[in-house]
């Protein structure tokens, strides 16, 4: 089916060749090279992307439309939302990596104990994990709040045992496939102690699945803060995070249409964009796949 | 077939107990006093101290945590969830009374998302490379990528606030009022579908573009099967049993987009119960529907395993 047919003239395949490989590949480049910088200061310095601080009311110019002083307008107390979505960005971000990061801290090495001892314990551990991972993670995370309260530290706790399970569970897969190889086999029989195969043998072998699995966990983390704190059981309202704007604006779909655009946006290129990248990773770590 | 039945039926009573401790571990670790929290503020007074033992004692918060556990499982193989602490209405009526509503939603979209992503997976997969399937590929990554409640948002915004050609939020039941329940379902029912068509087409068409592959296909496209022949008969036969697994994943997965998508648009079902209860802080309704919703996912992926069985004939005659 690759194979270019006799018939079709060089420029034709050339152009074949654009179309296949140059265009889908540059959309979803260019889509990372835009968005990851704008993601990178958002987390790092929010005043350069948005100078005016996001608690700064003017009720004078509440609900406005875009403006120079106002790029993407003002929310109902006369808020820059620029600098409310930067800064909610900022807020997302961090919740996410710092749930995404915790979670690894757990669950990998419950799934490196549970895959390189086996026996009882990794039938205990993964047994765990099924219960864990049988239910939505949006309503093990509803449990958690309505339990613990709402607060930046219960949702990063929440979204991080959500994904304990996860991370266990393909740590605990990667390591019993690494544990079968030849090369560790090699490095049992010249007495390297066990300690030693399972650090510098089997462990840095296991990390390309895990980069690509918390980048994509990365992406599902922020919509899961979003998603709680939009339905009220995340960060409270005069913080702000896409969820709480997304919430705030369907108040005021009549009044300031606007309002629902930037948070989404952000939102939606946030997660587009983190995903792609997974996906990237995917194709140049995996070596099947290449 | 039938002891393959019987072990996932056993494995899943096994992950619903152990849920259940889960689930009672909360209860106990949640802030508050039941008895207190069932009296209200006569509780602060000091001549209702002996009243509140008393409740204590009848509610059973006095004996070990294992009997308290025993007990409240006792009660919930019987189907009774305890009583709201708001209006002390039972637990299990209150989500029996929801159900509907979210079924309606759950049902609409599985089968709508499943009648349009079937056949653009297949025309994507026999035409490899060609517009239609890099279109198609690309719309599928945004719309796993977009999130649901933004996208009703959006909807909101052009049909009932530019258009006004449906209402923005509320529930009618469909045995009411059958039109209008359907045309308030409109949106929600587009915005659960949106993710579903992008990830079951995404998945269909990678599997469909393996299984096309294979010799069997070319086989049978040397024997002169017409294309048409070749996709229903040989390639979707064989893509099927993996359709159905994915299929069950992502009702699964729906179950929790919908939960959302019921506060974006007052959708009185499941979800909206849910997220009011948290706001009430009503620890025996919350705690019902999730053991409620954890059991039907426990279902889902109980029946979705049996059927892969059913479809699999590797799997059928071992």
């Amino acid at each position: 089916m690759s194979a270019p047919t006799s018939r079709t003239f060089p420029i034709q395949g050339y152009w074949r060749q654009f179309r296949r490989r140059v265009i889908p590949f540059s959309l979803s480049t260019g889509l990372i090279v835009l968005w990851a910088p704008i993601m990178g200061l958002m987390v790092i310095a929010p005043q350069a992307l948005a100078p005016l601080p996001p608690e700064q009311m003017s009720p004078a110019e509440r609900l406005q439309g875009p403006s120079l002083t106002h790029p993407l307008g003002t929310d109902e107390f006369g808020r820059s939302i620029l600098s409310r979505v930067v800064y909610g960005g900022q807020t997302s971000l961090l919740i996410a990596l710092s749930s995404v990061g915790l979670a690894m801290l757990f669950g990998v090495p419950l799934g490196t104990i549970a895959g390189y001892c086996g026996g009882w314990l990794d039938s205990l551990v993964m047994r765990l994990q099924d219960v864990l991972l049988a239910f939505p993670a949006i309503l093990f995370a509803i449990l958690l709040i309505a339990t613990f309260g709402p607060s930046p530290l219960n949702l990063v706790l929440t979204i991080a045992m959500v994904y304990v399970p996860r991370f266990a569970r393909l740590q605990r897969g990667s390591v019993l496939m690494v544990k079968s190889r030849p090369y560790v086999e090699a490095a049992r029989a010249c007495g390297v102690p066990p300690l030693g195969i399972l650090m510098r043998t089997i462990l840095p072998n296991t990390t390309s699945p895990l980069i690509i699995q918390s980048t994509l966990s990365l992406a599902i983390a922020v919509l899961i803060e979003s998603g709680l704190s939009y339905m009220g059981l995340g960060i409270q309202p005069p913080d702000s995070t896409w969820g709480v704007m997304l919430k705030t604006s369907q108040t005021y779909l009549h009044l300031a249409p606007h309002y629902v655009l930037a948070p989404g946006v952000f939102l939606f290129l946030t997660v587009l964009s983190v995903n792609l990248l997974g996906d990237w990773l995917r194709d140049q770590l995996d070596p099947r796949s290449r | 077939m039938l002891s393959f039945t019987l072990r996932r039926l056993l494995e899943m009573i096994v992950t619903l107990l152990i849920l259940s401790m889960l689930v009672f571990g909360m209860l106990l670790a949640a802030p508050g006093d039941p008895a207190v929290a069932l009296l209200g503020r006569a509780a602060a007074r000091p001549e209702n101290q002996e009243l509140l033992e008393r409740l204590r004692r009848e509610m059973g918060l006095d004996q070990p945590v294992y009997v308290q556990y025993l007990r409240w499982i006792g009660r919930v193989i019987q189907g009774d969830l305890g009583v709201s602490n708001r209006n002390g209405e039972a637990v299990i009526t209150l989500i029996a009374s929801r159900l509907p509503a979210t079924f309606q939603l759950l049902v609409c979209s599985t089968i709508i998302s499943l009648i349009i992503a079937i056949p653009l997976a297949v025309a994507a997969a026999l035409r490899r490379g060609s517009w239609l399937d890099q279109t198609l590929v690309f719309l599928s990554v945004a719309g796993v990528a977009i999130p649901g409640f933004w996208l009703g948002l959006i909807l909101i915004l052009v049909f009932s606030v530019y258009l006004g050609w449906l209402p923005p939020s509320g529930y009618t039941s469909l045995f009411e009022d059958p039109v209008d329940s359907l045309r308030r379902s409109v949106m929600p029912v587009i915005t659960l579908s949106v993710y579903l068509i992008a990830a079951f087409s995404r998945f269909l068409r990678s599997d469909l573009i393996e299984v096309l592959s294979q010799d069997y296909i070319r086989t049978a496209y040397a024997k002169g099967l017409s294309r048409r022949m070749v996709m229903w008969r040989h390639a979707m036969k064989n893509a099927l049993p993996s359709l159905w697994t994915m299929a069950g994943i992502e009702v699964g997965t729906l179950l929790g987009g919908v939960i959302i998508i019921e506060q974006v648009f007052g959708w009185s079902g499941i979800g909206w119960l849910a997220v009011q209860a948290v706001n009430n802080r009503d620890y025996p309704l919350v705690l019902g529907i999730v053991m409620v919703v954890a059991a039907g996912f426990s279902l889902i992926t109980l029946i979705t395993d049996l059927g892969y069985a059913w479809l699999n004939p590797e799997l059928r005659h071992p």
